[in-house]
């Protein structure tokens, strides 16, 4: 029996383009540029290679606006049979984000695989695999570096600090990927252009009937971090003391 | 009217969302496959194999060659798009894909059901290699003045000649070469009596005969080829008997706009290096980005950067739909990027001063490799003759040398 595996998608803004402003820590962020968040694609090569065992179909589900169908279309050349975009009209934190999915993983049934990445690239909360595994009841493997199949479960190592742990879980399960669980495939041109006539439907968040709503972000600030460009100049071997104890000063030795 | 073009949406350049993600996944690849590798490239002047395998499998040999041949169905914005990113990265792997184009182009355009089936389907997936030799020592610009002859013998065509200046010569399985078949009428009609034909590596006969050293594209090679006595059945014609000059016109009419692409690389990569450089580098107590010569400098780079870019892909835009007046934008994109990236990585190497020309930097090799794309595919001498006589066929449909 094929099992049919959603992965989840998220447009972020493209952190390397980001720019403060020394004076303020304000951050513009009208100039920047959008992306798939970077774990994502390890995400999404995880369930496209799972699915040479799976035997379903790849789906994309992101929430975000209409600037997120560049990402989806990546994904969709990378693959991924076919796309849901939850049209928010802005940013939404991540229990209201939980509760959306959930609603819209219900209308995606029946899928036995959700993948994620185990944060995004922009705000990082790392909170959803964890709040959507409550709020479906399901196992969550989180941090995996690895995923296999074994007869009806899922294998995965979990990559934490100090040590990795193997762990199984029956499917229907979530899991969580880190970036070394893979390399992400480069689309050729041909999947690129086969990506546009792949199916995409989109649906209005506020259709999914969720009041939840979590915290608001009331402002954000970039840091800047001061360089001290001390300089210490003499003779070698007493530079190399007097360096020696800058740094020692500074707590970084 | 604005002349030459009947109106300002003539200047057009249109792209697609595809067009731009193809653009950031040909940048990924070069940068993260390519890139680590350049050094060594340079240094042993060798391509490692795994590496074309994978820009073989990438599919980047058959951008141009119909999906039903095992291509990728593309169009000309996307081959400007391929050479340009590849360029940014390292120029000679443009040259050492873009030589397949013109083993596959001539097959689109004239091949047979049969040849089509043959050739370009393996090419294009990257299993095999190809090459174009119509160039030899006595004859460049002058493709008529060739001297390699071919004979009917039987049912066969016998080759003989040597080819020169043949770019991936040494890696081709196969090659489209071009042999007088017919002498030529008359003096004014020496472009009569060439044929084009396929052939094979490992044809009794054909031989890799010498390596050519050379100043830039180290990685791609040039080779000499010998043909002795080589036999190839009547089906390895491609197009007419007879319409050879043809057939390899309209290759480089094709190819001319990835040469343009090539350049518009390299003077892309040598402008960001030298904008970034003058950023950071200080002289006379401050940064080089704010001695009135440098700007200079850097605004006249990106002047002709921003020109040749416009020009290429509006060239390209035009070719994509299906334009007559694309000869005409495709050889002033060639003329003009080739020569301003020539200007811009000159320029590159004042601002980096004595650092320009160490190796290590990464400039140098630039200014090394742009030189020959102003003479392959039509050296810009020959352009700027194809830009005023078809200026004149457009507008007024008259032949200059007839006039």
């Amino acid at each position: 029996m094929p099992t049919n595996t959603v992965v989840l998608l998220k447009h972020v803004y493209d952190e390397s383009q980001l720019k403060v402003d020394p004076a303020t820590g304000g951050i513009d962020f009208s100039a920047v540029p959008g992306k798939m968040s970077s774990f994502d694609r390890n995400a999404v090569e995880e369930a496209l290679r799972l699915r040479q065992q799976l035997g379903g179909t790849v789906t994309s589900l992101t929430l975000g606006t209409d600037a997120a169908v560049k990402s989806i279309r990546e994904a969709l050349a990378m693959g991924v049979d076919r796309a849901v975009l939850v049209r928010t009209s802005g940013e939404t934190d991540a229990y209201a984000a939980g509760a959306l999915l959930e609603k819209a993983l219900a209308r995606l049934q029946p899928w036995g695989l959700l993948l994620c990445a185990e944060g995004s690239t922009d705000t990082y909360t790392s909170l959803l695999p964890g709040m959507l595994a409550q709020r479906l009841g399901l196992p969550l493997i989180s941090y995996a570096r690895s995923l296999k199949l074994d007869g009806g479960a899922l294998v995965g190592e979990r990559s934490l600090e100090r040590k990795t742990v193997t762990v199984r879980a029956a499917l229907p399960a979530i899991a969580s990927v880190v970036s070394e669980i893979n390399e992400p495939r480069i689309p050729t041109l041909l999947q690129i252009m086969g990506a546009a006539k792949k199916e995409l439907s989109v649906t209005q968040a506020e259709s999914l009937g969720v009041t939840e709503q979590g915290y608001r972000t009331e402002s954000m600030s970039g840091k800047g971090r001061e360089r001290k460009r001390v300089v210490i100049e003499g003779p070698v071997q007493e530079a190399v003391s007097r360096l020696l104890d800058a740094m020692t000063r500074e707590g970084v030795v | 009217m604005v002349f030459p073009f009947k109106s300002l949406s003539d200047y057009e350049i249109r792209t697609r969302p595809e067009h731009e993600a193809f653009r950031n996944f040909v940048r990924e690849f070069m940068e993260k496959e390519v890139a680590p590798l350049v050094t060594r490239i340079e240094e042993r002047n060798e391509f490692p194999m795994e590496l074309l395998d994978k820009v073989g499998a990438q599919g980047f040999q058959g951008i141009g060659v119909p999906q039903e041949y095992g291509g990728q169905g593309g169009d000309q914005t996307s081959v400007v798009i391929f050479s340009e990113e590849t360029s940014r990265v390292c120029p000679a792997l443009v040259t050492l894909v873009g030589v397949n184009g013109l083993f596959t182009t001539p097959l689109q355009l004239f091949g047979t059901e049969e040849q089509k089936r043959r050739y370009l389907a393996p090419v294009a997936r990257g299993e095999k290699r190809s090459a174009h030799a119509t160039t030899e020592a006595v004859a460049g610009s002058d493709v008529a003045g060739i001297q390699t002859r071919a004979e009917k013998a039987g049912g066969e065509w016998r080759i003989n000649g040597r080819k020169a200046f043949i770019s991936g010569g040494d890696l081709a399985d196969f090659f489209v070469v071009l042999a007088r078949t017919a002498p030529p009428p008359g003096p004014k009609e020496r472009w009569k009596g060439l044929t084009m034909f396929v052939v094979e590596k490992g044809a009794k006969g054909f031989s890799v005969a010498r390596h050519m050293e050379k100043m830039g594209l180290r990685g791609s090679h040039i080779v000499e080829l010998q043909l002795d006595d080589v036999s190839v059945p009547e089906e390895s014609v491609v197009g007419k008997e007879g319409d050879g000059f043809k057939v390899a016109m309209e290759t480089f009419d094709h190819g001319r706009i990835g040469v343009a692409a090539q350049a518009l690389g390299i003077a892309q990569v040598v402008f960001e290096k030298s904008l970034n450089y003058a950023m950071q580098r200080t002289t006379f107590g401050r940064p080089l980005i704010q001695h009135q010569m440098i700007d200079s400098y850097l605004a006249d780079m990106l002047i002709r950067l921003t020109g040749a870019r416009h020009l290429v892909y509006w060239a390209a835009s035009l070719a994509d739909a299906g334009r007559t007046e694309y000869q005409l934008a495709a050889s002033m994109a060639k003329a003009s990027a080739t020569e301003s990236a020539e200007w811009i990585a000159e320029k590159a190497i004042n601002i980096f001063g004595g650092a320009g020309v160490i190796v290590e930097t990464q400039v140098e090799r630039f200014l090394r490799d742009v030189e020959i794309t102003k003479v392959y595919e039509g050296a810009n001498e020959i352009q700027r003759l194809v830009i005023i006589r078809q200026l004149i066929k457009q507008t007024l449909g008259v032949d200059v040398l007839q006039a």
